[in-house]
């Protein structure tokens, strides 16, 4: 070989970028946060938007698919056959004014303890034996039923979906959603209905109306309230879930107190009572 | 929330003894290119006038070395976001410059006093690239003495 | 990093085939040529060397365990060419070139190609 080597020395690395190494991932990890951030937001827009402009068919389709999922996440059995379901549903028909009319309105009696009651789209309604126990008349019950419908009427429940919303239209288009009335892996995974919020505002507005069908329903608002006001006495030692994602019951009553006078409604009135045996299945509580 | 936890401990154990172990190997590959800077090594020798020797002989160098987590998670983060993968840059060039160094110092153990026709190799192990992220090079070429 | 050379040193198989990356052998010259020779090997790496690979991974550096597994499979392989080398009657492999690649999830081929060649 003719020709001549002369050792050098490369002193400087250029295949290696200078840029220090937590520097770099604080750059990543922020770039992906803000888009993740960003998608979010977009996606929570795109929910107000789309929420009202559901068709009726679509609404009642959704509200089916997930009832397996909510029935499972609510716990306790449903008590189908009971005559008490009767009972609520004869409560709940007189309140259905006529935005809901193309709705049909289901209950659903669960068995468990938890004073609760809850609506998902479609018009399902969940009511506990829990809150039916405590309940003292008629009144606080019509206003409870009154309240969930004010939910459905607002589609509360569709809007509080938000982004599974999303996953949720897709996997009905694609027709994944259930399957013989069975609850797919795939929603009860990504639909956690324990964690499901309102906001104040829209509490405030089922309250409302609520209290409105209360009214129609009694001519006054007496006893309606008796609900928030054993559980502002117990908070926050013992909350039960209805109250837990709802804004303090004390709070809920002054703002309906209010919302009452501005309307001249009297709060005082007649209490109905319940049923005999309305804490016992079908009515029927034995000699004892 | 324990999710994350464990993430972090990792991620600091990773960056911890990752770069502490990739200064040292800096640092070790550097007075080793010095040292071994008067035997010169060359990608060309095949279409050249052969050069006069006695003896000619084949020398390999090679390593398989793996990503640390926090080099992994920056991959990770760094395939959402897309460019340049600036903490796989450094564990590739520590790679191919050790392999090429082992090759050399065989070589010179032998008794080479130059290495034509020096080829190297990169070879990604993990296929799917899901799991572990292990990387081979490969560093050879004829000593000649 | 030390340099693992003893058992995987290519020395041995210099000794009985002169291997060279160059076209021809240094200072001798070529007589005739029989065509390509190649030597390969597809290795998997163990389940014990995957686990400890798999703590490495969290704290990075060199995997001694596969850097020794892949240069003895090397050498395997280089050790076929030269069986395949002195099968044709030559005592030299020009041009040798090798190649890695991963053909499944685990497992490589280490394969390695020249030319057989008889010089003086």
């Amino acid at each position: 070989m003719n020709m001549k080597y002369t050792p050098k020395e490369i002193t400087e690395e250029v295949n290696v970028t200078p840029t220090h190494p937590l520097v770099n991932l604080g750059y990543l990890a922020g770039t992906v946060v803000v888009s993740l951030v960003a998608i979010y937001a977009a996606m929570g827009v795109a929910v107000d938007l789309v929420v009202p402009r559901l068709s009726r068919s679509t609404e009642i389709k959704i509200g089916d698919s997930l009832l397996p999922v909510a029935q499972d996440q609510f716990g306790g059995n449903v008590l189908a056959d009971d005559t008490r379901v009767d009972y609520l549903e004869s409560l709940a028909q007189p309140l259905i004014r006529e935005e809901l009319s193309d709705l049909p309105i289901t209950i659903h009696l669960m068995d468990t303890e938890i004073a609760n009651a809850a609506i998902i789209a479609g018009g399902h309604v969940f009511v506990t034996t829990g809150l039916l126990e405590e309940s003292r008349s008629e009144n606080e019950l019509v206003f409870i039923l009154g309240h969930e419908l004010g939910h459905l009427a607002n589609r509360d429940s569709l809007k509080s979906l938000g982004r599974s919303l999303f996953l949720l239209l897709g996997s009905l288009a694609l027709g994944i959603g259930t399957q013989n009335g069975q609850s797919s892996p795939l929603l009860n995974t990504t639909l956690d209905f324990q964690s499901l919020h309102y906001s104040r505002e829209q509490e405030t507005q089922a309250d409302r109306y609520g209290m409105i069908l209360t009214i129609e329903q009694y001519g006054h608002g007496g006893y309606a309230l008796d609900f928030f006001e054993r559980h502002s006495a117990h908070e926050p030692s013992f909350i039960p879930e209805y109250v837990l994602t709802h804004p303090l019951s004390e709070n809920r009553i002054e703002a309906l107190e209010l919302f009452a006078a501005e309307n001249n409604w009297s709060l005082t009135g007649d209490l109905v009572p319940l049923p005999e045996g309305i804490e016992c299945p079908n009515f029927d509580c034995g000699n004892e | 929330m324990g999710d994350l936890i464990v993430v972090l401990i990792l991620l600091a154990i990773g960056y911890g003894f990752g770069s502490y172990a990739e200064r040292q190997h800096y640092k070790s590959i550097r007075e080793r290119e010095k040292a071994t800077l008067h035997v010169p090594i060359m990608t060309f020798g095949a279409k050249q006038s052969l050069p006069p020797a006695k003896e000619t002989a084949l020398f390999v160098g090679s390593v398989v070395v793996a990503s640390d987590y926090f080099k992994t998670f920056a991959l990770a983060l760094r395939n959402l976001v897309g460019g340049r993968v600036l903490s796989y840059e450094s564990l590739l060039d520590r790679g191919r410059r050790e392999a090429l160094l082992r090759m050399k110092e065989e070589a010179i153990a032998w008794g080479a006093t130059e290495l034509a026709n020096v080829r190297i190799n990169t070879s990604s192990l993990s296929q799917g690239g899901q799991g572990m992220i292990s990387i081979e090079v490969i560093a050879y070429g004829t000593g000649i003495r | 990093m030390s340099n693992p050379q003893s058992r995987t040193s290519y020395l041995s198989a210099n000794q009985r085939m002169l291997l060279t990356t160059l076209e021809g052998v240094p200072g001798k010259e070529v007589l005739e040529h029989y065509g390509i020779v190649q030597g390969s090997t597809v290795r998997a790496k163990n389940v014990g060397k995957d686990l400890l690979a798999g703590l490495k991974n969290i704290v990075g550096g060199e995997l001694k365990g596969y850097t020794e597994l892949l240069q003895e499979a090397r050498h395997e392989a280089t050790e076929r060419m030269v069986q395949q080398a002195e099968q044709l009657g030559a005592n030299a492999i020009v041009n040798v070139r090798f190649a890695t690649s991963s053909v499944a999830q685990g497992a490589a081929e280490l394969y390695v190609y020249g030319t057989a060649v008889k010089v003086m």
